[in-house]
């Protein structure tokens, strides 16, 4: 069983579309001033997971809603947790949980 | 492997038509369709042919456990002078039972759903032990029920999924587990007697288990 995950350098820019994945990893090499979301289903849960690589802040999508703060820790992780709603919308259902290496 | 049944009869005349079916897999692209440690070198099926009854029946493995992704199965009925009545598409899913009778086909040219429709177990349940070893590749939660301290890890383990882990705590409770270095941020366990704590941890791509919120907990 394996639930689809896309891997993200924030180089690029993001469009995170839940047509091709439900978990999305992010490599954080710089600060992110725009993302973008797509093709949400209600009722899906999509995880995003950031791996620090420095102090670089990241700025959600605007159909994500009740967003926690990417940490900004160097060599932390960040986990937070969405449920897709209609109209597109992701909306957290947990606090997000920060793990510092 | 998927278990795949059926009668065959006619709407006119006798209730019984002894005709025939074929089997074939699709939807494999360029790639030779493979298994878990094998190669597929036959994809269809002789002719399969009814019993006196009408009654067939037939094993094929089950598209979820066939690589790569995409694929299903045709199965052509033929009437008992050889024509081609139809020829259908469906997906099996391993382990599971169909009956033609009942069972809808599937449209191949419809992209396949972000989430399979699957309502199968999903729990591996360990107890009395003092190491958990549970496999990330097959199920998706877990319940260890804690009889004394234990170590606790989980793999394989497959990138992206969610991991939830049940601790129960036995009678006596006071139970500490020990959590192998690949899970990040765990939560306290409850240790009253009988307790319940909950708590998922999604797996990066190195295979590391990070979680998504505190753990819950619950004293009956």
């Amino acid at each position: 069983m394996t639930r689809p995950y896309m891997l993200y350098d924030s180089a690029s820019p993001i469009v995170f579309d839940g047509n091709v994945a439900q978990c999305f990893i992010v490599i954080l090499r710089n600060t992110v001033l725009r993302s973008r979301v797509k093709n949400i289903a209600p009722g899906v849960l999509y995880t995003f997971v950031f791996h620090q690589k420095g102090e670089y802040e990241f700025a959600w999508p605007e159909l994500c809603r009740n967003t926690p703060f990417v940490s900004t820790e160097p060599d932390s992780t960040t986990v937070a947790n969405f449920v897709g709603n209609t109209g597109g919308y992701l909306d957290a259902h947990a606090p997000a949980a920060v793990s510092e290496e | 492997m998927s278990t795949i049944t059926g009668k065959l009869s006619t709407i006119i005349g006798p209730a019984v038509e002894i005709g025939s079916i074929e089997v074939a897999l699709c939807g494999y692209g360029p790639q030779v369709p493979r298994g878990t440690t094998t190669l597929f070198a036959r994809i269809t099926s002789a002719a399969i042919i009814p019993t006196s009854d009408g009654t067939f029946t037939f094993n094929v493995t089950g598209n979820d456990q066939i690589a790569p992704e995409g694929t299903y199965y045709t199965v052509i009925i033929k009437n008992s002078n050889g024509d081609i009545v139809q020829c259908d598409a469906y997906l099996f899913l391993d382990n599971q039972n169909y009956d033609l009778d009942s069972t809808n086909p599937f449209d191949p040219s419809q992209p396949i759903p972000p989430l399979p429709p699957l309502i199968i177990n999903q729990l591996q349940i360990l107890t009395d032990a003092s190491s958990y070893v549970f496999d990330g590749s097959t199920y998706l939660s877990f319940k260890a029920v804690l009889n004394q301290p234990a170590f606790i890890d989980c793999t394989p383990l497959n990138e992206g999924n969610l991991y939830t882990f049940i601790i129960v705590q036995d009678v006596a409770g006071g139970h500490v587990p020990t959590w192998s270095n690949r899970f990040h941020n765990v939560s306290a366990t409850n240790l009253k007697p009988n307790g319940i704590t909950v708590q998922t941890f999604v797996c990066d791509e190195q295979g590391q288990l990070y979680s998504i919120a505190g753990a819950t907990w619950w004293t009956p």
